[in-house]
């Protein structure tokens, strides 16, 4: 092999290099957002943490906040409700408001700009069990759910899932 | 060698470049049943302003198909569903054959379907209170 040639190739193998990582970083966009779904003027800006909610919320009734949260769980019958985390053990249940939008089925896992009201309220059992069988819990689990529950809930006016 | 240098970078570019899937939204595609709902809304809001405005009844009709229309899950149309809708179609009735009492029997019917929602999805309760006539 001449002294041209391997040169040749070792310039090659360089641009190949830089141009698999240039490519891979800029080609592929596996995690494209979902998407604003409600009030489609909403934004990021000015979003608290979902955590802070319960803090907030002490001495109110309700109050009007906007939020960001990692979706735990999402209705897997219509996308009508979806679930974040305010703590290490408690989920906060999001709906929407009038029932006029559904978020997608498949946005568990992927974080959320939440707006509209936050409250306490307390779930019947009949609400719990329809929950918990739109979330895809078994038979026996559903079973189980015999009694209310006081819970952080949000009925929101507009969400964006990233 | 120089032609198989150019080819193999090209090569290398292409395989790079391969676009990898995009994860779509999974929205949910009403069902029949649940249509048939957003029809019947429609159709209370229109028979609300006719009974408020004391303008010419325009009766509801969607009812008719509530037992037969396919629902969002399998094994909602069961004898309670069956019992509800009935309450409704009662008071639809009773309205279509000159009930005096109107507001009585048109609220009767809303109330059929809130009773109906607490059992099966509550979601819709809300927007489908916003239906009972209260002046």
């Amino acid at each position: 092999m001449t002294y041209q040639t391997s040169s040749t190739i070792t310039l090659f193998t360089i641009c190949a290099l830089f141009v698999a990582v240039l490519t891979s970083t800029s080609c592929n966009n596996p995690t494209q957002e979902f998407g604003i779904f409600g009030d489609s003027t909403l934004t990021e800006d000015g979003a608290i943490a979902a955590a802070e909610i319960p803090a907030m919320l002490v001495g109110h009734d309700s109050i009007h906040v906007k939020a960001k949260a990692t979706i735990n769980a999402v209705c897997q019958a219509k996308g009508c409700w979806m679930d974040v985390p305010i703590s290490e053990d408690e989920d906060m249940t999001i709906r929407f408001k009038g029932y006029k939008f559904f978020v997608p089925k498949n946005s568990s896992g992927r974080e959320a700009i939440i707006e509209g009201m936050a409250f306490v309220d307390t779930i019947s059992v009949a609400d719990l069990r329809h929950k918990a069988q739109d979330g895809g819990e078994s038979e026996e689990v559903i079973a189980k759910i015999t009694d209310p529950q006081v819970q952080y809930s949000f009925t929101a006016t507009g969400v964006i899932v990233k | 060698m120089q032609n198989t240098l150019i080819f193999a970078f090209l090569i290398v570019i292409v395989v790079s470049c391969k676009p990898q899937k995009v994860e779509e939204p999974d929205m949910y595609e009403p069902s029949e049943l649940a249509m048939l709902m957003r029809q019947m809304e429609t159709e209370n809001l229109n028979l609300r302003r006719a009974i408020l405005e004391d303008d010419s009844l325009i009766y509801p009709k969607a009812y008719h198909h509530l037992n037969t229309s396919k629902p969002t899950q399998e094994g909602t149309i069961d004898e309670d569903y069956k019992a509800f809708s009935a309450a409704y179609s009662t008071s639809m009735n009773n309205l279509r054959e000159g009930d005096s009492n109107i507001v009585y029997r048109f609220n009767q019917g809303v109330q059929a379907c809130v009773s109906c929602h607490n059992q099966f999805c509550g979601g819709p309760i809300e927007r489908i209170q916003q239906l009972f006539i209260t002046d």
